[in-house]
């Protein structure tokens, strides 16, 4: 480390940039940890002759190397960069900056870990206003070429110079007023010719700095912004999330541009080889005639299914891919049940179709939720695609929270306000909000909320993981929302066109209510319907992929489940659960009932031990009742039964009012008694008189709790059950306390009195 | 009890180890324990010297500094409060090879966890009810990784 500081160097790998194009692809799928999932997958299609447009990738060591050199692009790289480009050229026969047929690129980010959305994409890069010109010619297609140069400036000025780009969309808003037009489409060569104008202007008010004219200067801007954004807030709270170590950094692919804008024979999508909300076996996708990539995941632009009979379903009859584009839809087809095939998973896919050619630009495996997840892993060992071992592990543990939450109770009265794309499963009520930052603070507050916003961007994580659910009015089952909450297991409805959300009012409107900051609605993120107020849910029903999977885990495992329960009904949900015994039975718990909490105050502050055994022959019959339903329960499980464990000032009263009434009940002197609760009082409870240290110096408490699982038992075992109750010490520090209290069952616990049972 | 209650039957008593001194000295401890149960979250309470009730107001910078790798009550710490869970199991049944050993915690129902609890050699986990599945699931994961990692383990030599 040292001697790198001192001579100012910092540490590269071999090889910087790995370059792919039709029959050379020096990358592949295996690659992941240097070239990030895109760039490796990048590879592999090319690898496997599938149509992807020619580029590089950066390797993810340079991200910690561009950090270690004071966030500049070391000089290395600059000429493996220009070195891969020129291959890129030969390829494609255009150059980078060309006045006449200029070469353009895309530069995205790809990490070993997907984490869509997060981190930074700039389309069009090599546009200035003479590589325009040559676009337009060289397409025979002017508006594109200034559509294209528009969009360049936008993402650009907001990704590499940290402009804040609304102000470009109120100039564009404005032009459209001013045009009459609606849809961005409608703008003409000129209009755009005029905007580009304007967004050059109001760049150089905003920042100060000129919009980079040259090319190579445009590309290391870009690649730049790329590793920076691997450290923006949003980036480090999804990666925080999601475990993921900061130290992997992000590839970067710099990859020749193919245009979805190109006009009405060009197109982009989004496509899952499977449902990734439901897990059904059937091609999903929705895109965006004339458009480029981020129209369709921004939510932009409401995009349209891919199947004719998904598109009938949303009344865009004859809208489809299938139906609008059957050449290029029939090539997707084909080469979706490839790339699953190939990588034996579900697949999001990123596609651009220009001029009727279809170009894949991205495949990975795609998240879904948990009933999706299920589903395909069943339908997959059925389909003989992988073992019951590959099923089991690519199941996340933890995602199976979401399958155990309430749903929404189907016989409960609703008031439909409206229904929308069921983005993201599962039932969630809470007060509106319209803010992430709203989100926020009313978690902390303990609040529940459902965030309702036009689309969700990257910079409301945070409020989507504090909201119990997502509603947005614009966007599809791709969008940002629905992706992001998919993979939080958060309930979604997206795409409410009939909301109409208003921030600045804070309200948002719907079938001829209005409803306010704070007011109460539900979502159904199963069915895409919301609801006026607070819906009653039910517990959910697992479904038969969940049973079998549970079941086929089962046969390979080693270790038991057991549960914590500290009360039947607990142990109900447990063995519902499959768990296969209790492994710990807090019976502090039982203490505090209503019915008991006296008698236990009672033997609290005894003063004897005549005192203190009257008061534990009160709690023994209880504690016997508790402990014969929870061995009913678990019949033929074992059940671990912990003796008592926190100190004893945990029961008695805090305040001088309570006391007073206690000293009531017990027909006690009130200062007598306070002094005796002041007594228990500990500096380090958790350090102090608990555990096994309170039978070390009164052995009646757990002579009594013993006295109560032995009866119980016996009851258990005389009625027929196979019985070994097990009785657990807690806070045990040297092998003594377990000795003198095995010894105390042993002797001195005949000595009690006889009780009958 | 046995005697009074005129029925006949054979009983447990465990402890549970969630002291480091017990870790410690489990071959001892074992010695009058039939089973031994890991409370995980005392034990991370006082290996660490941290109480999870007070440790909300610094916990977040520690693991965004990565002093921890993750917060150590939700997955446990495997290279502290691990090792003591691994050095307990591995002397309580070098004198009782029979010995039962469990964990009761939140880490019971923690995928990483129980990748751990599995390579130790624990007999069984136990977490709250609903926790159940993730834990039957995570609990295959670990034995089919661990029997995958044992395999290429013993082809490297």
């Amino acid at each position: 480390m040292e001697t790198m500081e001192k001579s100012g160097r910092v540490h590269l790998p071999a090889k910087l940039v790995y370059f792919f194009a039709a029959g050379e692809a020096e990358g592949n799928a295996g690659m992941r940890n240097i070239l990030g999932g895109k760039g490796a997958n990048l590879a592999e299609m090319t690898s496997l002759g599938i149509p992807v447009p020619p580029g590089f990738t950066i390797s993810t060591e340079l991200c910690q190397a561009f950090y270690d050199n004071g966030e500049k692009l070391p000089t290395e790289l600059r000429t493996a960069v220009e070195q891969a480009l020129a291959r890129v050229e030969a390829k494609i026969g255009k150059k980078f900056g060309d006045k006449t047929n200029p070469l353009l690129v895309s530069v995205r980010s790809g990490a070993r870990a997907s984490m869509p959305g997060m981190m930074d994409t700039i389309l069009n890069l090599g546009l200035n206003d003479e590589t325009v010109e040559g676009l337009a010619k060289s397409s025979g297609n002017p508006r594109f070429a200034w559509d294209s140069y528009r969009r360049f400036i936008h993402m650009y000025s907001d990704v590499v110079m940290g402009m804040n780009s609304s102000f470009l969309d109120v100039a564009m808003e404005d032009l459209k007023d001013e045009k009459g037009y609606k849809l961005d489409t409608e703008l003409t060569a000129d209009d755009l010719k005029i905007l580009v104008v304007k967004f050059k202007k109001q760049v150089q008010d905003s920042t100060g700095q000129k919009f980079p004219t040259d090319p190579k200067e445009q590309l290391w801007g870009a690649i730049a912004a790329v590793f920076r954004s691997w450290n923006t807030p949003r980036a480090i709270a999804y990666r925080q999330l999601h475990n993921i170590p900061s130290a992997w950094g992000t590839g970067v692919s710099v990859q020749s541009m193919v245009f979805g804008n190109m006009g009405t024979d060009s197109a982009t999508g989004v496509a899952f080889t499977r449902n990734p909300s439901t897990g059904e076996n059937l091609f999903y996708g929705e895109y965006l005639i004339n458009a480029q990539g981020e129209d369709v995941v921004a939510g932009i632009r409401t995009p349209i299914p891919i199947l004719a009979a998904e598109a009938k379903r949303a009344g865009m009859v004859g809208e489809s891919l299938e139906e609008k584009m059957p050449a290029a839809f029939k090539a997707l087809v084909g080469t979706y049940e490839r790339l699953e095939k190939y990588f034996r998973d579900m697949q999001d896919m990123e596609f651009t179709i220009e001029r009727g050619v279809l170009w894949m630009l991205q495949t990975r495996t795609g998240k879904r939720t948990a009933k999706a997840a299920l589903k395909i892993a069943c339908d997959m060992i059925d389909e003989k695609l992988i073992s019951v071992e590959e099923a089991i592990l690519r199941i996340d543990p933890k995602s199976l929270d979401q399958l155990l939450h309430p749903t929404l109770d189907p016989k409960a009265k609703k008031t439909v306000l409206t229904k929308a794309l069921p983005a993201s499963p599962g039932g969630a009520t809470g007060k509106i909000v319209f803010t992430s930052q709203d989100a926020v603070e009313a978690k902390e507050r303990g609040e529940k909320t459902i965030l309702v916003r036009i689309e969700t961007s990257p910079e409301d994580i945070l409020g989507m993981v504090s909201a119990q659910g997502i509603l947005t009015s614009r966007g599809g089952m791709t969008s940002h929302a629905a992706v992001v909450a998919r993979g939080m297991g958060k309930c979604c409805v997206a795409g409410a066109g009939d909301v109409a959300v208003d921030y600045t009012r804070e309200e948002m409107r719907v079938a001829g209510y209005v409803l306010k900051r704070g007011d109460v609605v539900t979502l159904d993120g199963s069915t895409g319907e919301v609801f006026l107020g607070e819906v009653k849910m039910v517990e959910p029903e697992l479904s038969g992929d969940f049973e079998r999977i549970m079941k086929l885990a089962d046969e390979k495992r080693t270790m038991r489940i057991r549960a914590n329960a500290d009360t039947p009904k607990d142990a109900i949900a447990a063995r519902g659960f499959g768990a296969e015994g209790i492994g710990l039975c807090r019976t502090e718990h039982m203490f505090f009932g209503a019915d008991r909490i006296s008698a236990v105050r009672e033997m609290i502050v005894a003063e004897n031990r005549t005192e203190r055994e009257a008061a534990l022959d009160k709690l023994l019959p209880m504690q016997r009742a508790d402990f014969l339903a929870l061995f009913e329960t678990m019949r033929g499980y074992p059940v671990t039964i912990r003796l008592l464990d926190p100190p004893l000032h945990e029961f008695v009263p805090h305040t001088d009012e309570e006391t007073r009434e206690l000293a009531k009940t017990l027909d006690m002197d009130f200062d007598k008694l306070r002094t005796r609760v002041k007594s228990l009082h500990e500096f380090n409870p958790m350090l102090g008189h608990r555990g096994c240290r309170l039978a070390i110096t009164y052995p009646e408490i757990y002579q009594m709790q013993t006295r109560a699982i032995a009866e119980a038992a016996a009851l258990r075992v005389k009625a027929g059950d196979k019985l070994i109750p097990e009785i657990m010490i807690p806070l045990v520090g040297t092998e003594r306390e377990l000795a003198i209290l095995r010894e105390l069952w042993s002797v001195k616990f005949l000595m009690c009195k006889k009780r009958p049972v | 009890m046995q005697k009074e209650t005129g029925v006949k039957f054979d009983y447990l008593i465990g402890t549970m180890i969630e002291l480091p001194r017990a870790a410690l000295t489990a071959d001892e401890i074992a010695g009058s324990a039939d089973f031994f149960s890991f409370g995980t979250n005392d034990l991370t309470q006082t290996t660490l010297g941290l109480s999870r009730d007070d440790a909300g107001r610094f916990l977040a910078t520690y693991v965004n500094e990565g002093i921890f790798a993750q917060d150590p009550f939700v997955s446990i710490d495997q290279e502290g409060v691990g090792k003591l869970v691994k050095m307990g199991v591995d002397l309580g049944r070098s004198v009782k090879s029979s010995l039962k050993v469990g964990v009761c915690g939140e880490h019971g129902g923690d995928p990483d966890s129980i990748q751990f609890f599995q390579k130790v050699g624990l007999d069984y986990v136990s977490c709250s009810p609903y926790r159940v599945p993730i834990a039957r699931l995570a609990a295959a994961q670990a034995a089919i990784t661990s029997r995958a990692g044992g395999a290429a383990g013993s082809g490297m030599h």
